[in-house]
């Protein structure tokens, strides 16, 4: 079993086989064991509450780019308060200080690959740290994985458990997934559901009633009435791209994301 | 085109230090240099081996890019869209080897004669074929992935160490093997019975000869246009964009709905007002009947093009839009060691 | 994955082949033992007698014989039914020895002998060893060879004149064990050694 030494002071760390993690019997620190090397062990608390959450993927769900019951109709399955662990490397590149951080464990959850943490916000995981109401989920990928692909000189590496709320909601029997960043407040999704068809279908019938009548009437009143199949034409084309027409968000919206 | 190929893993002689190379579902190992023998063990009864990924981020992306120019896409997704997250990922697959042997008895109905009578022709079927089935062994949510083909030339590695990001494995081995063993015994009374309109006799057998749990490179790209979010995943050796959704060209979507909607209008209308004015006779009836199922085939169509058009589906992605591109079926076979016979 | 080396369950010395066989002799002692489910255990096998002395070279095939009862309760074939009257087709019915080739030749001629050796049932004499002659890999394990064989009986009734349409049967194995036959290699093409016709 290699020594492993603590990350702060330097001595020798006690680490019982089979455990992950390890308290300094000089300083305290709580270092995290993965694989090969010992890091700091942070968390970051979280800054925004269950409700407000909430209320922050409520307003997703109503915006301007969403289907338009998405908010109504929308039957949330999962809204878990967690903590997602992820790496922190600080390394110096072109001589500037840059923070890369990197997700601890396979996922497929948006918004996790490229995380902010707010430098003022964090604190050291030790017995003192509360995670308490959150689930922590466990790193599974070794932080090895992501060394050659870094660029620069380390400066330290950590391990940080992320704070996020894991959203899982179904729409019209198919299955979402969506994440607020429970530090900054954005909202991480993937692809969400579409419009519903009433519109569409108005549209549609109305050229179709339109061409109908122009066939039915060109034939048994006289030829000139095939022009309203024309009509149907422009008039189906011209509603239809009022209901297409994506909603193009205020910047505002953009920035908050 | 490509046919599915068996891995070889490369591993040491432990008598003489020289290259083994262990082909997929060989338990029974021998080492050309020394001539030991050895037995293959693998821990929970799977060999678990990855393919390394040899496409880079910025050609993953080229390849995404160029994705977003075919088809009836947004025209200005190359301008105007955001890549917001681009990353790598080894997603597991099971993957099981087996021989599939049926014997299906039916018939086959044809048409003959002048007055089109129905004949059965009695039929019968051998089939003797190896077959690979694959399976994704995660959740993963509407990546609208399934299966896999391994590329030819493609060098598989022993999967020991966690050295890569993977994503974990999720459903049952013993669940995996035996969906594989019914889909494979499935698929070769389907291949018997494939000239046969009703079959009346069948029989399959299943003989496995490998199941292993592959680790394959994809990238995940995710893109926003619009204020809506969208992904494409990209094959991580052959660079090809696997799955994904992608916002669709709304003039092309409106378009659909005028010429949809008159132009079925029209034909219906066209048909009825014949029949009305020929009162009734058979040419009238004729063309009201062809007119009002051209108008039903139109309407379908275009109305389908209009609705869905918001998104272009890609691969076997879950949900509503227009899909283009192949899904990857679960079931194949190998061609060079088949024994089939027809009759 | 771990490569296990095996050995001989007689006198424990390692195991040596040039060939993928499961059936492994041990350069030490010529003992033989059978490779399944990862490891080298014992295994009964007998050895058919030449029926003439030939000057080509000689080789052993190794045959899974399974021993079976075939029941057919219900069969119905669409025409054909004079051609199979003429040639007097034998029935692949009863008990009798399956014969199944377990090794890696050429498939036309595994998949003939297979049939014409389960619907001949030759009477065998045997000898004691291989005197020397070369053993053909053996690459089909034990744990198939009823499968195969069950295929084989399905195979007849399907090649037979006429076209199978509807079956129902029982087929109950009663033993599966190793048999090698002698053949003689033929340019390309291998020729069994035992009388049958």
């Amino acid at each position: 079993m290699p020594d492993f030494q603590c990350p702060k002071c330097g001595a020798s760390l006690q680490v019982k086989p089979g455990t992950q993690m390890a308290t300094c019997s000089f300083c305290g620190t709580v270092t995290y064991i993965d694989r090969r090397s010992a890091l700091f062990f942070y968390l970051l608390p979280f800054s925004i509450d269950e409700n407000a959450a909430k209320g922050i993927f409520k307003r997703w769900t109503a915006g301007p780019a969403q289907a338009k019951d998405l908010e109504s109709s929308a039957n949330i399955t999962k809204f878990a308060k967690e903590f997602f662990p992820v790496f922190r490397f600080r390394r110096t590149v072109n001589g500037k200080e840059t923070v890369f951080v990197k997700p601890a464990k396979g996922t497929l959850l948006p918004g996790m690959q490229d995380l902010t943490i707010p430098p003022g916000n964090i604190v050291i995981y030790d017995a003192n740290a509360s995670t308490k109401g959150a689930d922590v989920i466990q790193p599974d990928i070794a932080i090895d994985s992501y060394l050659p692909e870094l660029t620069g000189t380390p400066i330290d590496q950590a391990l940080v458990y992320f704070p996020i709320y894991e959203i899982a909601y179904t729409y019209k029997g198919a299955a979402y997934q969506a994440v607020v960043d429970g530090s900054s407040g954005a909202v991480y999704t993937t692809s969400s559901p579409t419009r519903s068809s009433g519109a569409y279908i108005a549209v549609m019938g109305l050229a179709f009633t339109l061409g109908l009548l122009g066939g039915i009437l060109g034939i048994m009143v006289s030829p000139i009435f095939f022009v309203l199949v024309i009509a149907g034409f422009f008039a189906g084309k011209l509603l239809a791209a009022r209901v297409v027409e994506r909603q193009k968000p205020a910047d505002a919206e953009v920035k908050a994301e | 085109m490509t046919e599915a190929q068996k891995i070889l893993v490369s591993m040491t002689c432990p008598s003489c230090g020289g290259q083994v190379q262990c082909e997929e579902g060989e338990d029974l190992v021998l080492c050309k240099f020394c001539e030991s023998v050895f037995a293959l063990t693998t821990d929970e009864g799977a060999n678990k081996v990855m393919y390394k990924m040899t496409v880079d981020k910025d050609k993953a992306l080229a390849k995404v890019r160029d994705w977003w120019k075919t088809g009836p896409k947004a025209q200005d997704l190359v301008q105007t869209a955001q890549v917001t997250e681009a990353y790598p990922m080894y997603l597991p697959f099971w993957r099981l080897i087996a021989r599939g042997k049926a014997c299906v008895c039916g018939i086959e109905e044809e048409r003959r004669g002048k007055d089109n009578q129905k004949v059965e022709i009695p039929r019968e079927a051998l089939i003797n074929r190896e077959y690979i089935y694959s399976e994704i062994a995660c959740e993963t949510g509407d990546l609208g992935i399934q299966s896999i083909v391994i590329p030819e030339r493609a060098q598989a590695i022993s999967y020991d160490d966690q050295e890569i990001v993977t994503f974990g494995v999720t459903s049952s081995r013993d669940n995996a093997y035996e969906a594989g063993g019914r889909a494979i015994r499935q698929t070769a009374v389907e291949d018997g019975g494939a000239r046969m309109d009703k079959i009346y006799f069948s029989k399959s057998f299943f003989f496995p000869k490998a199941f292993t749990l592959v680790y394959y490179p994809f990238w995940i790209v995710r893109y926003s246009y619009e204020g809506r979010t969208y992904f494409a995943t990209v094959d991580g050796i052959t660079a090809r964009v696997v799955s994904g959704r992608a916002p669709g060209n709304a003039g092309s979507q409106s378009t659909a709905a005028g010429i949809g909607g008159a132009l079925s209008g029209g034909l219906a209308g066209f048909g009825i007002g014949l029949a009305i004015v020929t009162e009734g006779t058979d040419v009238g009836i004729g063309v009201l009947v062809v007119g009002i199922v051209a108008a039903v085939a139109l309407l379908g169509y275009f109305y389908n093009r209009f609705r869905y058009g918001d998104e272009i589906l890609e691969g076997a992605v879950n949900g509503k839009g227009l899909k283009s591109g192949r899904t990857q079926k679960k079931v194949q076979p190998i061609y060079n060691e088949t024994y089939d016979y027809f009759k | 994955m771990l490569l296990k080396e095996l050995k001989c369950p007689g006198c424990g010395a390692p195991l040596k082949s040039k060939e993928r066989d499961m059936m492994l002799a041990c350069s030490h002692c010529g003992r033989i033992s059978l490779f399944a489910d990862g490891t080298v255990g014992d295994v009964s096998y007998s050895i058919a007698a030449p029926a003439e002395n030939r000057s080509e070279e000689l080789i052993y095939v190794p045959f899974w014989i399974v021993n079976a009862d075939l029941n057919v309760k219900k069969e119905s074939i669409s025409g054909g039914r004079i051609s199979r009257f003429i040639t007097d087709r034998k029935q692949m019915r009863g008990t009798r020895d399956f014969y199944v080739c377990a090794a890696a030749l050429p498939e036309d001629s595994c998949r003939k002998w297979n049939m014409d050796l389960t619907l001949d049932q030759p009477e065998l004499t045997f000898v004691s060893g291989f005197k020397g002659a070369k053993r053909a890999v053996m690459t089909m394990e034990k744990g198939i060879a009823g499968e195969n064989a069950e295929f084989l009986f399905l195979r007849y009734e399907t090649e037979i004149p006429g076209t199978l349409q509807t079956l129902e049967y029982d087929f109950n194995i009663n033993s599966t064990k190793v048999l090698y036959l002698p053949a003689y290699k033929i340019n390309d093409t291998y020729i069994l050694g035992i009388s049958h016709e």
